[in-house]
């Protein structure tokens, strides 16, 4: 007789367990603005592993796009307006974009990718407790990465005496990584030329000034507005036959020289995970800040060829992946 | 039958408890018995599976940090020169590709002194020729070959280990490598307990090193977020060998079992839900449960049938005695069990057939005694058969007698006093008619009837009617004197005849008489109504039978009404007897 009130019990519980499959399985509405357009390797890959997750879009996942097609001052207004959509999350790749989605909300949980000082931009209190509404996952280990990037250059032009590099004001990333690294830079032996990009426009103007000031290689930082679309860049410095180092591994497969960083396509997956969990009901504030762990590094030796480098063994023993 | 009610209901609680309790009490012995076996084995499988478990982790995590090792063995094996190595930066660059999990490299040679850094993220040393030879990885690796160092948190998030190994002289040098422990994530999340345990690796001062939730690893050295992970690795230190039962996070039980890795001195810890542990168990005791339920619906289902079986029969006994008893001599108990109780039923039946044969015949003799002597009653009675009031011919005494002057008493006085007048009478008339086992065959008012030799036959029957007569008429006499001296002016007068005469009883269903029929009534009637008050009158053949046995007086031949020709009278002679009037 005992035992009807336990049946009793465990059909609730079997039907609450249902009502919350039910919940979960009701349509989650994320929102995500691009730096320039919601496409690309990162996406792709960032849209798979969500899939894989058990988010399908269209079915139990809608994804609002909002592309800023790299005017980095509209990045507060564009924010604000994806806030009023209200939506259960935001995606924001890019330190500009966390900026602005964390300044129009303290509520609505952020994701964001792709920012390499998220602590020191002001986004999380810290990588173990992020504190806040916003969380996700580091671009790189901060601190010497970019004068890494320039050893790893320096290694394939030896006699490189100048090095032009390709910033946007607008990314406090960069701002703060050049700030710290370039005076790092003199112990490799190389000048650095910073030259500013702050729209899509100014790319070509920004390599003729290069040229014209004498730059042996260039490096070309991360932003999206660079490296929209992949090939971009690679087409303009093969005209001004300037070899350089890409943070962006499609750009080397799409005819860049070479390419060291960490493994983006690693680390939209990972995103996708923040993504998942944040809906699945963690909260941001205790999720903590992934570092990468993969760095990866590309040489196409075509590129190379035609600018008549050679490239040395230690960097050819290095590569993940060699372009023949 | 309100009495008996609750006991015939006690007596199927009985039977029904008895056959339940019967089944079911072997039933639940066995289950429970059972239980606490299968109970007992799981809990030493569990210790076993765990156990297992632990130490298969631990090895996995071993084979993690081994497989670091070993690449980094290729490192420490030719002896260093004064001249930069350019072989061995390319190595060591090769490594770093090879290796993800390993951060960066430092090689230092037989003197203590770093030859070359190499990082995946910083910038690259060669030939920096810094006295490392005070440094404890240094001096850790070359007294021990491997050396492991303290788990570090990479900006308080991220946790490395410092790995240094010695080659197999000094002059080989030492590499020490910066080991990034987030890449164990793939081992530990490949480990599986059951269904959805899982284990973690605790370093010595109790810091999670590796979860399958890697965002727990990366929380640091939290003391809210390792208090569960330190009390379960307490736990287990605590018990003997098996696994010990601690809470995880979320505070649900689990049982958790250890391994230790003892070169970094860490202790990997394998946990498993208890309800998912203990699964089979509750699955056996819910079968077992279930069979029980199931077992103990049937048995009662049994009982139930059994029971009823068994006192139905009993119930219909009873309703069958109960309506027995209560006359209904034509039932009849319907039970058909072959055993005992269908016996008893039988005995009742042929009880209640032998009552009913009994009851018809008291009827039978009831009705008889109405207008039997006791004696004849009796005699039916004992006979059990009333054959002898059967129609047939015989020679008998018909007395009549009657009061003079009663109508006209009747006439005047109160009715009271006519019954009791009429009440003494018959009493005392009554009591010698008895007496003599004469029958009274009828009576009207103040006359009546009665037969001697019939239906009882007697010895001798004329006198016995003489002697009953004059007794009849002393007694009458007697009353006689009581009632004149109240003023009535009564008589009594007796007849009787003797001859043959058809007797039997006539009448209808249920009101029978026994009577005679023949002259000899008529004759004694007619004698009666000639004899005046205190006059026996009798024929010659009365006479004839006493044959001077008593005293009797001849009157000569008298007319009498209905008979053609005169018959000759006698009377009882009262000489020598006192005359009461």
């Amino acid at each position: 007789m005992s035992r009807s009130p336990t049946y009793a019990t465990a059909i609730c519980l079997l039907l609450t367990c249902a009502a919350a499959a039910q919940t979960s399985t009701k349509t989650a509405r994320i929102a995500m603005l691009c730096p320039v357009r919601c496409t690309g390797a990162g996406y792709t890959a960032f849209e798979d592993e969500l899939r894989r997750l058990g988010w399908i879009e269209g079915s139990n996942l809608t994804v609002e796009r909002r592309a800023l097609e790299g005017r980095y001052e509209r990045a507060s207004e564009i924010a604000a307006e994806i806030v009023r959509l209200r939506p259960d999350l935001i995606v924001g790749p890019g330190a500009p974009i966390a900026r602005a989605l964390k300044e129009a909300t303290s509520d609505i949980p952020i994701a964001f990718s792709f920012v390499a000082h998220p602590v020191e931009i002001g986004l999380v209190q810290s990588l173990a407790r992020p504190g806040h509404n916003v969380t996700g996952v580091a671009a790189i280990t901060p601190g010497a990465f970019f004068v890494k990037q320039l050893e790893v250059l320096r290694e394939l032009l030896p006699q490189a005496q100048r090095v032009a590099v390709l910033a946007t004001p607008a990314n406090d990333d960069y701002r703060l990584a050049l700030s710290r690294e370039v005076p790092m830079a003199a112990q490799l032996g190389v000048q650095i030329e910073v030259i500013e990009v702050r729209t899509r426009d100014e790319v070509p103007s920004a390599v003729d000034k290069a040229k014209t000031l004498g730059a042996d290689g260039m490096l070309v930082l991360g932003d999206a507005i660079l490296n929209t679309p992949p090939n971009r860049m690679p087409d303009l410095l093969a005209q001004a036959a300037l070899p350089a180092l890409y943070s962006n591994t499609e750009s080397v497969r799409a005819g860049g020289l070479i390419s060291y960083t960490s493994d983006l396509v690693a680390i939209a997956r990972r995103h996708a995970h923040y993504v998942d969990d944040i809906l699945r009901g963690a909260s941001p504030a205790e999720m903590p800040v992934e570092q990468p762990t993969g760095y990866i590094l590309i040489v196409n030796l075509k590129t190379a060829k035609a600018l008549g480098l050679t490239v040395p063994p230690s960097i050819l023993s290095q590569a993940d992946e060699v372009i023949e | 039958m309100i009495g008996r009610e609750p006991r015939l209901r006690g007596l199927f609680r009985k039977y029904f408890l008895v056959l339940f309790l019967a089944v079911v009490i072997p039933l639940a012995a066995n289950g429970i018995s059972e239980g606490w076996f299968s109970y007992r084995d799981q809990r030493a499988r569990l210790d076993q599976l765990l156990g297992v478990e632990a130490r298969s982790a631990a090895s996995r995590i071993q084979g993690f940090l081994d497989g670091i090792t070993g690449q980094l063995g290729w490192l420490v094996q030719l002896p260093w020169t004064e001249e930069p190595d350019e072989r061995r930066r390319i190595d060591a660059l090769r490594l770093l590709r090879q290796v993800p999990a390993i951060v960066s490299l430092t090689l230092i040679d037989g003197s203590g002194r770093e030859r070359l850094y190499v990082s995946r993220i910083g910038l690259n040393r060669t030939e920096s020729r810094t006295d490392r030879s005070a440094d404890p990885a240094v001096l850790g690796a070359r007294s021990a070959r491997i050396w492991y160092g303290e788990v570090s948190y990479y900006r308080g998030s991220e946790p490395y280990l410092t790995v240094a190994i010695s080659g197999n002289r000094p002059s080989v040098g030492i590499v020490v490598a910066e080991v990034n422990l987030k890449l164990i994530w793939d081992v530990i999340s490949a480990i599986k307990v059951g269904q959805t345990g899982y284990a973690f690796v605790l370093d010595k001062p109790g810091r999670l090193i590796a979860h399958p939730d890697i965002s727990l690893v990366l929380r640091g050295a939290d003391e809210a977020t390792l208090a569960p992970f330190q009390a379960a690795r307490q736990a287990v230190g605590s018990a003997s060998p098996g696994f010990a039962t601690s809470r995880d996070a979320e505070g649900s039980p689990i049982a958790v079992a250890a391994a230790l890795i003892p070169g970094p001195d860490w202790t990997v810890v394998v946990e498993q839900p208890l309800s998912e542990a203990f699964g089979p168990i509750y699955a056996a005791l819910r079968r077992t449960s279930a069979l029980l339920l199931v077992g103990a619906v049937i048995a009662g289902l049994l009982a139930f049938a059994l029971a009823r079986r068994m006192t139905q029969p009993i119930r219909l006994l009873e309703e069958g005695t109960e309506r027995i008893g209560a006359g209904q001599f034509d039932h009849r108990i319907e039970i058909r069990t072959g055993d005992e109780l269908q016996r008893l039923a039988d005995s009742f039946n042929a009880m209640a057939a032998e009552l009913a044969i009994s009851q018809e015949r008291q009827e039978r003799i009831a009705k008889l005694k109405r207008f039997l002597a006791p004696q004849v009653a009796e005699l039916v009675d004992r006979k059990g058969d009333d054959g002898v009031l059967e129609g047939r011919r015989s020679e008998v005494v018909a007395v009549f007698c009657d009061l003079r002057g009663f109508t006209s008493f009747s006439a005047r006085a109160a009715p009271e006093e006519v019954m009791s007048v009429l009440s003494e009478y018959y009493e005392a008339l009554g009591r010698i008619i008895t007496k003599y086992g004469a029958t009274l065959t009828s009576f009207s008012g103040d006359g009546l009837m009665v037969l001697v030799n019939a239906p009882v036959p007697v010895a001798e029957p004329a006198l016995t009617a003489v002697d009953l007569t004059t007794e009849m008429q002393d007694t009458v006499q007697e009353l006689l004197v009581g009632w004149q001296a109240r003023g009535h002016r009564i008589g009594f007068g007796v007849g009787l005849a003797m001859g043959p005469a058809t007797v039997g009883r006539i009448g209808y269903e249920s009101r029978f008489d026994y009577t005679a029929i023949g002259s000899v009534v008529n004759l004694a009637a007619r004698l009666c109504a000639s004899a005046a008050d205190r006059e026996i009158l009798m024929d010659e053949k009365v006479a004839q039978a006493i044959d001077g046995k008593r005293a009797l007086i001849p009157l000569g031949s008298r007319p009498i009404k209905g008979f053609d020709e005169e018959l000759p009278v006698f009377c009882v002679s009262f000489e020598g007897r006192p005359h009461t009037a």
